[in-house]
């Protein structure tokens, strides 16, 4: 039996697999910034080796504030006359982005462009970015970089007398109920404690913007918003006496389970924090005034 | 070895000996009309029942492309690096004189738990040592090329080619089928759905009353002592379907444009509602030529050359679904293979594998001042071993290495997407 020609199959094989290289398959999850249509790269942008040319010509960005999370944010520009595409990323991030430049404005006809459409992580660890723009010619010349300076608007917690926060960690529709000293319930379908139509002289007795506010009710109807946090909020001064805050499984919007925290702060010192677990047995309950699980009880004192 | 020629006749291989068919000394038998397996067989009167089926389990060992991530669109899993179920079937099949039925099921975890019908066919025919003829009704084989037509256990490497996947998704579908056989002529007739198992639109099912014809004419015998000869033209002619798309409702939508988070009248859009679109038929079709040859030298051991051509167009239903209507053009697809297994020892096989497919070969792509042609080709060399040789029960280690035009390279032009294979695969057949 000879062996000759599997040994030559292999020798080819190996030859041939081992010749020409290959684009990283790789989402880009990780990185601060993403871009949408765009080919990642791991590696730094501004560690890249840079040339005089091509440079960016110009870059259209309205907006220098960003949020964490934000999508679409748009970016374009003009690249110098050979640029065939253009690398975005952020120092010191995980790696850049390569985008396909686009065709020539018809005020610049030399001039390629790129059009890009930028994501940004929901957990951006710093308040300021350096995004890194850099175009590129054949064969991978990068040309320098184009800084743009972004600055990052955290969303912060609700400030106000007494906060009544509810989170949790997946993205399931969970809805904050308070129960004011009152009895007024607070929720997403009564989400201002003020009473127009009290009958009972314990009704709240403030304005519409002075009670209890609940200011989001996240993940709606299992329409993702990313938030996954709610709050009671009385901005001025909360009335003395028990309140009750539950915890309503509306939908787990087909997650397996939510860990939720609950915590009230009375001008920025804890009341208490209780936390649990939402289950599929949870969605079950009837849903409205009354519904959820207590989580939290807490006395508001006299001032 | 009469009985091993048997066995890739029963499996439907009409011209294509299985690589494990070693080598007839006789003139190779007329396609039988039952499955191909080594069931079991039970007779009642009348009637013979066959039970069988195989098993083929996964191990991929390494994936360029395999991420601990979920798509950020669908949230389905980007590992591929793991354990699963390829195929599992079990078939059943009755006999009687001139008749013969057949029921097969197919259980995986390739996209999770599934369990569904892979092939159920009637048939009326009768077979004779030199000719041979059948009539099928039902989820049959379809009748082209040479891959469609192997069945899995026999296929020397993991998977078909990816031209044979792209225009053929499944290998099974919907319709009617007559084939025959003469001394060394074969010829297979169907009409189809057009809409295979595994079809990327309308799997099994069929969204307009036109069919697919398709049919192979070819020849198949043994030429000289231990040498298998097989080689056929293939040709299909078919209608695709163009999905219309319902009416739409107005919509009110704000887009942000100076992103500063606050609503303005400018930034509020009404997209006004649309009628619905009608749904568009298109012609498709494909033409192919296959051959292989199998030979034994005292030298040597058991060999196997094969290869086959396909052009088509408009005819992509798995790789890169061909849609004229869409793209305003005709797509035209190309695509080739050639591959050889040798035995090596009674219990060692090699095998190399080179496929090439374009499923647009009149692609093109802006560039920032020129048109330029785009090549959109996919192509993949594939090695194999397998331990337990051309024997149907088996282990397979296969590192694939593939080439396409799926990512942008730094200067923006387009380059290959990593997407190399390690896969361990054991096999057996009962």
């Amino acid at each position: 039996m000879g062996r000759g020609p599997g040994i030559w199959f292999l020798l080819l094989g190996c030859a041939t697999a081992t010749c020409g290289g290959a684009a990283p398959c790789d989402t880009g999850l990780e990185a601060l910034v993403r871009v949408a249509g765009g080919q990642f790269y791991r590696g730094s942008i501004d560690q890249l080796a840079s040339e005089a040319a091509p440079v960016v010509v110009d870059v259209l960005n309205s907006q220098n504030v960003i949020t964490p999370g934000l999508q679409g944010k748009k970016l374009s520009g003009r690249l110098d006359p050979g640029s065939t595409a253009v690398a975005i990323g952020l120092a010191g991030d995980v790696g850049y982005w390569v985008l396909a430049a686009d065709v020539p404005d018809a005020d610049s006809p030399t001039q390629p462009t790129f059009h890009a459409s930028l994501s940004f992580s929901p957990s951006l660890p710093r308040t300021s970015y350096d995004l890194i723009i850099r175009a590129v010619s054949p064969p991978n010349v990068f040309g320098p970089a184009t800084h743009v300076a972004l600055d990052v608007e955290f969303i912060l917690p609700p400030t106000g007398a007494l906060v009544v926060s509810l989170w949790w960690d997946t993205e399931s529709d969970l809805d904050l109920h308070v129960v004011d000293p009152y009895g007024v319930e607070i929720w997403a379908g009564n989400i201002n404690s003020y009473d127009a139509y009290a009958t009972t002289p314990t009704a709240s007795t403030g304005t519409l913007n002075e009670d209890g506010i609940l200011d989001f009710d996240s993940n709606a109807g299992c329409v993702i918003d990313g938030r996954c946090n709610e709050n009671v909020v009385w901005a001025a001064a909360a009335p003395a006496g028990d309140y009750v805050a539950r915890v309503d499984t509306f939908s787990l919007c087909g997650n397996s389970a939510a860990r939720w925290t609950v915590e009230a702060l009375l001008n920025g010192v804890s009341l208490g924090k209780a936390e649990g677990e939402a289950l599929p047995s949870d969605q079950r309950f009837s849903k409205g005034k009354g519904s959820g699980l207590v989580a939290l009880s807490f006395t508001v004192p006299s001032p | 070895m009469k009985t091993r020629i048997n066995l890739a006749s029963l499996s439907g291989l009409l011209l294509v000996g299985a690589a494990q068919t070693a080598l007839a000394e006789e003139a190779p038998a007329p396609p039988q009309p039952v499955a191909a397996s080594s069931a079991g067989r039970l007779t009642v009167g009348e009637t013979t029942l066959a039970v069988g089926g195989f098993l083929q389990a996964d191990a991929v060992l390494m994936d360029q492309s395999a991420q601990d991530q979920l798509s950020p669109s669908g949230a389905e899993p980007l590992n591929t690096e793991r354990f699963f179920v390829r195929r599992g079937h079990l078939f059943v099949e009755a006999h009687r004189p001139f008749l013969r039925a057949a029921i097969e099921l197919d259980a995986n975890t390739v996209k999770g738990m599934a369990v569904g019908l892979a092939r159920a066919e009637l048939a009326l025919g009768r077979a004779r040592p030199r000719w041979n003829w059948e009539i099928g009704l039902g989820l049959l084989r379809i009748p082209f090329g040479l891959e469609v037509q192997e069945w899995d256990p026999d296929r020397f490497f993991l998977e078909r080619s990816n031209v044979s996947r792209a225009l053929f998704p499944g290998t099974f579908d919907l319709g009617a089928r007559a084939q025959a056989s003469w001394r060394f002529v074969r010829a297979q007739l169907a009409v189809m759905n057009g809409n295979p198992l595994a079809d990327a639109s309308f799997p099994a099912r069929d969204p307009n009353a036109a069919k697919d014809y398709v049919g192979r004419l070819g020849l198949d015998s043994v030429i000289a002592a231990k040498v298998h000869v097989s080689a056929g033209v293939s040709s299909l002619a078919g209608t695709g379907f163009h999905p219309g798309t319902p009416a739409t409702k107005d919509v009110l939508v704000w887009r942000d444009q100076n992103e500063d988070g606050i609503v303005q009248l400018s930034e509020i859009q009404v997209i006004p509602g649309r009628a619905a679109t009608p749904s568009r038929n298109f012609s498709r079709f494909a033409v192919g030529i296959d051959g292989r040859i199998d030979f034994a030298t005292r030298r040597l051991g058991s060999s196997t050359l094969f290869g086959e051509v396909v052009w088509g167009a408009n005819l992509d239903r798995g790789l890169q679904p061909a849609d004229p209507i869409a793209s305003g053009r005709d797509l035209r697809e190309f695509g080739w293979v050639v591959g050889a297994a040798q035995e090596l020892t009674s219990w060692v096989a090699l095998g190399v594998r080179y496929d090439f497919y374009n499923p647009d070969v009149d692609a093109y792509r802006q560039t920032p001042t020129v048109l330029v042609p785009r090549d959109m080709s996919f192509s993949t060399w594939t090695f194999t071993v397998a331990f337990g040789g051309f024997a149907r029960n088996r282990l397979l280690l296969e590192y694939q290495h593939n080439r396409n035009a799926l990512a942008v390279a730094a200067d923006g032009s387009p380059t290959t997407l990593a997407a190399d294979t390690l896969t361990l695969r054991g096999q057996m057949v009962f």
